[in-house]
């Protein structure tokens, strides 16, 4: 056994890893719990790609086979049912703590100077996990998948000049058609994969670059903080979290499985109740309350257009607050907090 | 630039090649994939498989007891890893890691 542990560690220098690992400090102070939801992101990201995999062993992105494919995925392939509910409610898991650890590095500002870098990378990875449920969204290729495709396309084309080339771009032509879905697999399986990997890439590194975060005071005031070593002190917390976390994910997946509807037809018109995943319930609702024309300008245009300025506001957030680390933000803070509340009194809204 | 061809390519999608169907308003359109009618009409059918979930009772009662089975491996996990936190803990504020011997233990 010493041999073959020499064997690889002539080749892999493991050690030299290990004890990387165990010089990285984590601080430990009341925020400390905040750092639990960047590494549970990666739990989920590894369920999604394994689940992922197998879903792709039996799927068939064609408009003749795609929805025949998932039903025979559900009620033929063994345990198929549990790994398509798997890789749905880890996407969901995963959307939901990728907002948490966004909102909880936005209220207490962690983004501040020299974290700027590894805000934007996150929220990258933000747009791109949201990506991966509009796209996945439309591949069991059922009436409601189709119908939320169509209207989710159709949303870019309220921007002036760009919109329509958007599109199509999303489309593969004017209308969602059996092209739009094998595109939508190519961006789900490849396009995507590559992007959230190098963007991950970059973030993980800014975080090693740049460290763990501190409460802004501690950090400001150079204070010594208490730490522990990420090896073995952290990744056994890491660890607990992670397994009840897993433990949730399956029985939620078991008790409450995805279901598939019925196979999308072209022809058929809108059927009711159409309505995106649970996190793009904000944006809908914002564009819904919108009223067809505000002076001479489309309703649905300035919604748009509203819900890009406030993204760009929010990925260039480390820009706008470039106050010192001294400065506690309380608008900032305040905008946080009353953010989070509007996406959820929307969400509420939209599904009364 | 290939980037940016790439895309260009992807946005125009195949001119020509999505027909628009007769009398069925401009904005409807079918594939262009030529599919015989019978095989479109089968695969808008229903689909004939159970709704996900456990096929018999046999399953569903083998799912309750792989979740009991599930929740107590985790909850004797989580007590082990809790004693070892504390262990670990306990060597830190102790300074072993930075003894020769606690050294020997990260970088083995």
């Amino acid at each position: 056994m010493n041999k073959l542990s020499a064997w690889f560690e002539e080749r892999l220098s493991l050690a030299a890893v290990s004890g990387f690992m165990s010089r990285k400090p984590v601080p430990l102070h009341r925020h400390t719990i905040w750092t639990y939801t960047g590494s549970s992101i990666l739990l989920f990201f590894g369920i999604q790609v394994v689940t992922g995999i197998l879903l792709a062993f039996y799927y068939k992105p064609t408009l003749e086979q795609a929805n025949a494919s998932v039903a025979r995925i559900i009620g033929e392939v063994p345990l198929g049912w549990i790994v398509r509910s798997v890789h749905g409610w880890s996407a969901s898991f995963m959307i939901a703590i990728v907002f948490l650890h966004l909102m909880s590095i936005w209220i207490t500002k962690s983004y501040r100077r020299p974290r700027e870098l590894t805000w934007m990378s996150g929220v990258a990875l933000m747009v791109i996990s949201l990506a991966f449920g509009f796209t996945g969204y439309l591949l069991p290729w059922d009436d409601l998948s189709l119908s939320a495709t169509k209207v989710g396309t159709d949303i870019p084309r309220a921007i002036p000049v760009i919109g329509g080339w958007i599109t199509r771009l999303l489309r593969g032509g004017e209308d969602v058609t059996g092209d739009t879905l094998t595109r939508f697999f190519a961006f789900h399986i490849c396009i995507l994969p590559i992007a959230i990997f190098l963007v991950l890439a970059l973030h993980v590194y800014l975080i090693q670059r740049h460290g763990i975060s501190r409460p802004l005071a501690e950090e400001s005031e150079d204070r010594k903080v208490r730490t522990i070593p990420f090896w073995p002190n952290f990744v056994f917390r890491e660890s607990v979290v992670w397994l009840l976390l897993f433990g949730v994910l399956v029985t939620i997946a078991l008790l409450f499985p995805h279901h598939l509807g019925s196979p999308a037809d072209l022809m058929a018109p809108a059927p009711e109740g159409i309505r995106p995943e649970w996190y793009f319930l904000f944006l809908f609702q914002i564009l819904k309350i919108f009223p067809a024309h505000i002076l001479f300008v489309s309703g649905e245009t300035l919604a748009v257009l509203l819900i890009l300025l406030g993204a760009l506001f929010f990925f260039c957030l480390p820009l706008i607050d470039n106050r010192p680390l001294e400065r506690r933000g309380r608008v900032v803070t305040a905008t946080a907090w009353i953010f989070l509340l509007f996406a959820v009194l929307m969400s509420i809204w939209s599904l009364l | 630039m290939l980037g940016f061809t790439i895309v260009l390519a992807l946005s125009a999608g195949i001119p020509g090649s999505v027909p628009v169907v007769p009398g069925g308003g401009g904005s409807l359109v079918i594939d262009r994939v030529d599919v015989p009618d019978d095989a479109k009409a089968a695969a808008r059918q229903e689909p004939e498989t159970a709704p996900p979930g456990p096929a018999d009772i046999k399953e569903s009662v083998g799912i309750w007891f792989f979740l009991a089975l599930m929740w107590s491996a985790i909850a004797v996990l989580t007590a082990v890893l809790v004693l070892k936190i504390k262990e670990a803990d306990r060597l830190h504020r102790l300074r072993f890691y930075d003894s020769p011997r606690g050294k020997r233990f990260i970088d083995p």
